[in-house]
């Protein structure tokens, strides 16, 4: 097994010790053991506690020395004072290559003792070739063999294409309660919350997402990074293959400032990171909300050639409030329609449509059916200038959204081009829009979110154009 | 190293305004002529050679903030004026560091009107060199509407900052104005972006204020510090 990484140990373990596990359900020892249980991890799982025989019907053993066999994993428990003790017992042991240590009240308190507690026990580890998740951490998920070690809201886990990267583990257990709550769960990969970063960083983790065949995009919760260069050499390396997209606290100066006190990261001047960012390729959201909805149109839709924006609407106030918000994106525009397709979409439409006012803005009107939606929209798809295509519908009585959605779905799945889809009228659209995304098509609650995830992944497609014109020019100098 | 910010650097200071002129000139970046004039007699005689009107700037490098001396005369027309000028120059640089070296004014040229912009290259203690760009004066200062990018950056990155600042609709030529030399500011981040990748030892530029005009730019003020 000499070819596994360090954190495949963190990601892949064969076997896993709790220590500090508990038959209290008030205690992170108890769910630890549980969650792995409920979860059914299919590696070996060690309860380690003297003053237990057995938790959860598992046996308990009293120090990790009398665990027999491998050991990959452990998850320390323990009150912060009684870390240190643990990872003497573990160095002493042998064997073990990876702990997460969950207790909080180290460097991030800025107490110089604690401080310096936590690098002596990063220095335990290191010399017994131990790599340390934390402290103050819960550590990781992975869907593929159903590893849990956090004490995170116990959500259905959806398997899904997305990993997680956060510095807090409630924004980070937050992002997948949103996922989870989309018409169609917004599955994920894998999952893991670096608390201190003594030792594993959320660079290492961003390196590893980007050679995880499981990961085709990253989402990270970001509150500061201490060594800017290094985090632009692996971003810019991951931004080819796959998106990153992170929401990076600290907008605000106030902000920042309660950014630096939680995990005692660096904080910068937020303009740098956006200029960072920028140049490698990050695409940057403000809350968590957009941070799924981007996910989501990455994960779900290819990227669109180029920046211009059909908006198809069958309602004019959400129509009007889609090329509203268009209208200050940095990156998308209205689209081009031709003379051609003009006439092609006054064929087929009722006679009330609005055409092209402005061009690239068709409004098909209330009087639309299931027909009227799906001409306009293969129409539209055809049309050479329009590189993606944002469909809104406020599906009236006599027009039911599952029937609509249904009509649409072939032209859906056949299109090549990106179409964000909002069906907008609260639950008598839930079960259209569950469906819609079951096959593949993001659905947004309101036209703005659309927009935006359409604006990032122009951001993102004129990154990658940018990037391989360097290469390309590079090549032939 | 160049041998500028050698001698600088031998000398414990930064590059001194002529040095910095100079510097930045081997990189296509052109301030306006100017001459280094240790008496009142040489300032006249510099102000005649480059002609009327003219600027007055203390050069002395213990003084960074040369306004704030009062060390900055402008709209000099008249031998007279420049005699005046530089008088109060250095009683002024006197009075607001006497431990000073007062190496003597730089004259330059007086620019019509145009719309001043800042370039200027600062060190960022997590991502390194960063270029910032944004128009002067209230823009600046108040609306702090700068746009920064990290080095090395291409033309169109330097396009995309200039784009990026709310004021750019100036620059584009707003309220009946002509559009302004964009292409220059373009070149000019560019060449600055490359001054710096190949001079890692400069900590910070200020090339402020830089006077942009529908045919050129002019940079009036560059500090480099080292």
């Amino acid at each position: 097994m000499s070819s596994r990484k360090d954190l495949d140990y963190y990601f892949y373990p064969e076997s896993l010790a709790v220590i500090g596990a508990s038959t209290n359900p008030y205690k992170a020892g108890y769910q630890i053991v549980k969650n792995m249980l409920d979860y059914g991890f299919a590696g070996k799982v060690y309860p380690v506690n003297p003053k237990e025989t057995e938790v959860l019907g598992l046996p308990c053993y009293p120090t990790l020395n009398d665990i027999p066999g491998n050991l990959d994993l452990i998850v320390i428990a323990v009150p912060s004072p009684n870390v240190k003790s643990v990872m003497k017992e573990a160095a002493l042991r042998g064997g073990i290559k990876a702990a997460i240590v969950v207790a909080a009240g180290f460097a991030e308190t800025k107490v110089p003792e604690l401080v310096e507690q936590e690098k002596e026990i990063v220095a335990i580890a290191h010399q017994a070739g131990i790599r340390v998740f934390g402290p103050n951490c819960v550590g990781i998920q992975n869907t593929r063999n159903n590893l849990d070690t956090t004490i995170e809201p116990p959500v259905v886990k959806t398997q899904g294409d997305i990993s997680v990267i956060t510095q807090s583990g409630a924004m980070g257990g937050i992002t997948l309660l949103f996922m989870e709550e989309q018409p169609t769960p917004l599955g994920f990969a894998k999952w893991a919350h670096v608390g201190n970063m003594s030792d594993v960083d959320i660079l290492e983790i961003l390196e590893y997402y980007g050679e995880d065949q499981d990961t085709q995009v990253v989402g990270m919760y970001m509150e500061g990074i201490r060594d800017g260069q290094r985090f632009l050499d692996i971003a810019s390396k991951v931004t080819k293959e796959k998106p990153v997209i992170i929401l990076k606290v600290g907008r605000s100066e106030i902000g920042s400032r309660a950014a630096a006190s939680h995990t005692g990261a660096l904080a910068g001047s937020d303009k740098i990171y956006d200029a960072a960012f920028a140049k490698c390729g990050v695409t940057r959201v403000d809350h968590i909300e957009e941070l799924v909805d981007v996910a989501k149109g990455f994960s779900m839709q290819p990227l669109p050639y180029g920046n211009r924006v059909c908006i198809l609407t069958e309602a004019g106030g959400p129509g009007i409030v889609a090329v509203d918000q268009l209208g200050f994106a940095k990156n998308a525009q209205l689209a081009c329609i031709s003379a051609e397709g003009r006439e092609k979409l006054e064929a087929c439409l009722p006679s009330m449509a609005s055409i092209c006012h402005p061009d690239g803005y068709i409004d098909i009107t209330a009087a639309a059916m299931s027909e009227h939606h799906v001409d306009a929209l293969k129409i539209v798809l055809d049309e050479p200038e329009v590189d993606s295509v944002i469909l809104i519908t406020v599906p009236p009585t006599f027009l039911p959204p599952v029937e609509l959605a249904q009509s649409l779905l072939p032209t859906l799945r056949a299109a090549k081009k990106p179409v964000f889809v909002c069906f907008l009228a609260g639950k008598w659209c839930d079960e259209a829009n569950t469906l819609l995304e079951v096959n593949g098509i993001p659905t947004f609650k309101m036209p703005g979110q659309a927009v935006r995830v359409v604006d990032k992944m122009i951001e993102r497609k004129k990154y990658l154009d940018k990037i391989s014109q360097r290469e390309g020019s590079a090549a032939n100098a | 190293m160049h041998k500028l910010i050698e001698q600088a650097r031998q000398s414990g200071r930064h590059l001194l305004e002529h040095e910095a002129s100079a510097l930045l000139q081997e990189y296509g970046l052109f301030t306006v002529p100017c001459i280094l004039a240790r008496t009142s007699e040489e300032a006249e005689h510099a102000a005649v050679t480059i002609g009327f009107p003219v600027v007055l700037k203390i050069v002395s490098p213990q003084i960074i903030h040369k306004s704030e001396a009062g060390g900055v005369k402008v709209n000099l027309v008249s031998k007279e004026e420049v005699h005046q000028a530089f008088a109060e120059i250095m009683t002024r640089a006197k009075s607001y560091d006497q431990t000073a070296e007062l190496m003597g004014v730089l004259v330059t040229a007086f620019l019509p009107d145009g719309t001043e912009v800042i370039l200027g290259m600062n060190r960022d203690a997590q991502f390194g060199p960063v270029l910032m760009f944004g128009l002067g004066g209230v823009f600046v200062e108040v609306f702090k509407d700068v746009s920064f990018k990290l080095l090395p950056i291409s033309e169109e990155d330097a396009h995309e900052m200039i784009d990026e600042i709310k004021g750019r609709v100036i620059l584009y030529g707003a309220r009946g104005q002509k559009p302004k030399d964009i292409a220059s500011i373009a070149k000019a981040l560019v060449n600055l972006s490359r001054l710096v990748e190949e001079n890692p030892e400069i900590n910070e530029i200020d090339l402020n204020p830089t006077v942009v005009f529908e045919d050129k730019i002019a940079i009036l003020d560059a500090r480099v510090l080292i």
